[in-house]
């Protein structure tokens, strides 16, 4: 859980760092088109990527970091030919891109892996099946009987829910503030 | 799971993307609501079943020889309530295995 928010505030704060510098592309055409394509990032990661970090959905979340990923690099690269200064933020900014990725990279990493449903599905058989053998075997005057298998059932449910909770970090989570207010106040 | 059951959740008419989205103590309610409920049901509708499983047991339990004899005519075959209790103990160690497996992997 806890990487998984140092995972999010790491790429947040890497794409407010990129956004910093590209403020200092000499190119005024390059430092526009970077800061568009930083801005569309940005959006992505709020709006597509979280979804589906939220949903577990590893596939989407993967592909659809490649793509935004590849777009911004892409930008950057054109930019970068485009300036005839050479000038050294190019280095900073490639830099950055290199971290970004890495930190998108370990954000993903932190979704549960696919075995792991099978894993959570067969402690969900056992707790069933457990619940249905006290209540078969063991019933007694139905005050008493139904109370103590519900509270059973309950307790149950309860630790199956932890399972779930636990299964996925970004479920139930905003994406980082830092973003989100980025976006709100149309910063590029 | 999370991913199979929010599929499986948005696959219904109402597409309401339940897991991702409700509030924790919602999601909670729910399967609180769905385990007693469900528990509930079959100890109402099969009571008298397993009343009645129960009380062949007791009655095997108890089977014993004719006291006129100094041995019984026939073995007694002992009672399921152990076996069960058995089962019902293995089953509980593996979900607890599982549990604490399942929790330390994430």
């Amino acid at each position: 859980m806890q990487a998984a928010q140092d995972a999010s505030q790491s790429v947040a704060a890497d794409v407010t760092r990129l956004s910093g510098l590209a403020n200092h592309i000499p190119d005024s055409a390059g430092a526009d088109a970077v800061e568009r394509a930083i801005s569309t990032y940005r959006s992505s990661l709020v709006s597509k990527q979280w979804p589906l970090l939220q949903s577990a959905d590893w596939e989407g979340a993967a592909s659809g970091e490649v793509q935004s990923t590849g777009a911004l690099v892409n930008v950057v690269l054109t930019a970068r030919d485009a300036d005839k200064t050479s000038s050294p933020i190019w280095g900073d900014i490639a830099s950055t891109l290199s971290t970004l990725s890495q930190d998108s990279a370990s954000q993903i990493d932190q979704l549960p892996a696919s075995s792991a449903a099978m894993r959570i599905w067969t402690v969900v058989v056992l707790g069933v099946a457990m619940l249905l053998m006290t209540t078969a075997f063991f019933p007694t005057r139905v005050r008493p009987y139904r109370l103590a298998i519900s509270i059973m059932a309950a307790l149950t449910s309860l630790l199956v829910f932890m399972v779930v909770e636990a299964s996925n970090p970004y479920a139930h989570h905003d994406p980082p503030s830092q973003l989100v207010q980025q976006l709100k106040s149309g910063a590029s | 799971m999370l991913a199979s059951v929010t599929r499986a959740v948005n696959a219904l008419p109402v597409n309401a993307n339940l897991l991702s989205e409700a509030p924790p103590l919602l999601v909670l309610i729910i399967f609180v609501a769905i385990g007693v409920g469900i528990v509930l049901l079959i100890s109402w509708v099969f009571y008298d079943t397993f009343i009645a499983m129960v009380q062949r047991s007791d009655d095997n339990d108890q089977a014993t020889g004719d006291p006129g004899k100094d041995t019984p005519s026939k073995p007694s075959i002992p009672g399921t309530s152990d076996l069960f209790s058995r089962l019902l103990g293995f089953t509980t160690f593996a979900f607890v295995f599982m549990l604490a497996f399942v929790l330390s992997t994430f």
